[in-house]
């Protein structure tokens, strides 16, 4: 520190400024008092009577929020502008986190619900293939909708589910159809 | 009396801490002339310094154990200190006291010549005059010696707060005291210093 001083002259005038004030105002000092050993050794014997009746509290932990943080909490909020301005940053920090997480749950919820009723269908065509041709309207055809099933669902799918999805188109392919399909995956 | 200055405050701590309550002793003989120099510059009343100091070390004895050491002890008890002296001095506002009807409970230093005494008890009234931040930072630096970063500590403030509140203090003081008619007569020597400090400061902060 003193080195550093010694390269700056201004700072060492500021120094030595300071001292002639400091020296200056402690001989105007109207505090200056002496105490007596006597005073001293009374004030002393009643602290320590105060002391024997008195316990020491447990350490209550997290009692208050670290030096350091509170230092950088106090530093940050010193300025008013930057204090609000900083409160403004958190609550549109919070709203966008809120925000976001709503829009994620309703997403999932969205896809459970589509998988569940597209499982639902799915079954509904494994057991009655006519029946469900005669459910499905619109222009999506039985066939579409059984190959977009069925390309959802290729990993789980057995040959006979296969075959029941799509009838006769698969007769004839048996064996060889379901060893391109195995190949395939 | 065990005043053992080998021993470090924070030995002591952890011994009074363990239950050997003596060792609490050896901390109050330390440290007690100090701090009541320091609370008497704020409550200016011997018996209200003396309840101040009681009530500090009886606080720092039953807080003892949430003392991690991370500043030193005389700064901890210092801080406890100037909050307790703080809230003594909000409890008795209004009924201020003048300096004059001061009454110590014991000798002053002797003052030497009428013009050194009207000078001490004029910069004593305007220190008293300061908002009490700007005036805990100029006693814990001009009469204690403290460091900005004790200072920082025990007025529980950044650095550059600590040494702000003092600069304040320091420039408020001499534009009270120019405007001083009892001062006019002061040497030029000791009435010219604050006009050369705070010329040094403008320098170094330009």
């Amino acid at each position: 520190m003193k080195k550093e001083l010694e390269h700056h002259p201004i700072q060492l005038d500021e120094v030595q400024a300071e001292k002639l004030v400091k020296d200056r105002m402690k001989t105007m000092d109207p505090g200056k008092v002496d105490f007596s050993e006597v005073f001293m050794n009374q004030l002393h014997d009643k602290i320590m009577a105060q002391v024997e009746q008195t316990e020491i509290q447990p350490k209550v932990a997290n009692e208050k929020l670290p030096f350091r943080l509170r230092l950088w909490w106090q530093k940050s909020t010193a300025n008013k502008t930057t204090a609000l301005m900083m409160m403004a940053l958190v609550m549109v920090m919070s709203g966008a986190m809120v925000s976001k997480a709503t829009s994620q749950k309703a997403g999932a919820a969205a896809v459970s619900v589509a998988a569940a009723n597209e499982d639902a269908l799915l079954q509904e065509a494994l057991k009655s293939p006519e029946a469900f041709e005669d459910m499905i309207a619109g222009s999506l055809g039985q066939n579409d909708f059984l190959v977009d099933v069925a390309s959802r669902n290729f990993d789980h799918l057995n040959l006979n589910d296969f075959d029941t999805l799509f009838g006769t188109s698969t007769v004839g392919l048996s064996r060889g159809a379901s060893f391109n399909l195995e190949e395939t995956r | 009396m065990n005043n053992d200055l080998t021993i470090t405050d924070l030995e002591l701590v952890e011994k009074v801490i363990g239950g050997d309550k003596r060792s609490y002793s050896t901390l109050v003989r330390r440290h007690q002339s100090g701090l009541i120099r320091l609370c008497l510059r704020f409550v200016k009343d011997m018996d209200a310094a003396e309840d101040v100091v009681q009530e500090s070390f009886i606080k720092a004895y039953e807080r003892l154990a949430s003392f991690e050491g991370r500043a030193s002890f005389k700064s901890w008890l210092y801080q406890i200190a100037v909050n307790t002296a703080k809230n003594k001095l909000r409890d008795r506002r209004g009924e201020m006291k003048d300096l004059e009807d001061v009454q110590l409970g014991v000798a002053a230093e002797a003052e030497s010549g009428l013009v050194h005494q009207a000078v001490s008890h004029l910069i004593a009234k305007h220190i008293e005059e300061l908002p009490f931040k700007q005036r805990t930072a100029l006693t814990l630096r001009i009469y204690e010696d403290l460091s900005f970063k004790e200072i920082a500590e025990i007025m529980e403030c950044p650095y550059d707060t600590a040494k702000a509140n003092y600069r304040h203090a320091l420039l408020k003081l001499r534009e009270e005291l120019s405007g001083e008619e009892d001062l006019k007569n002061w040497s030029e020597e000791v009435g010219g210093f604050f006009m050369e400090w705070t010329q040094k400061v403008a320098e170094a902060e330009a």
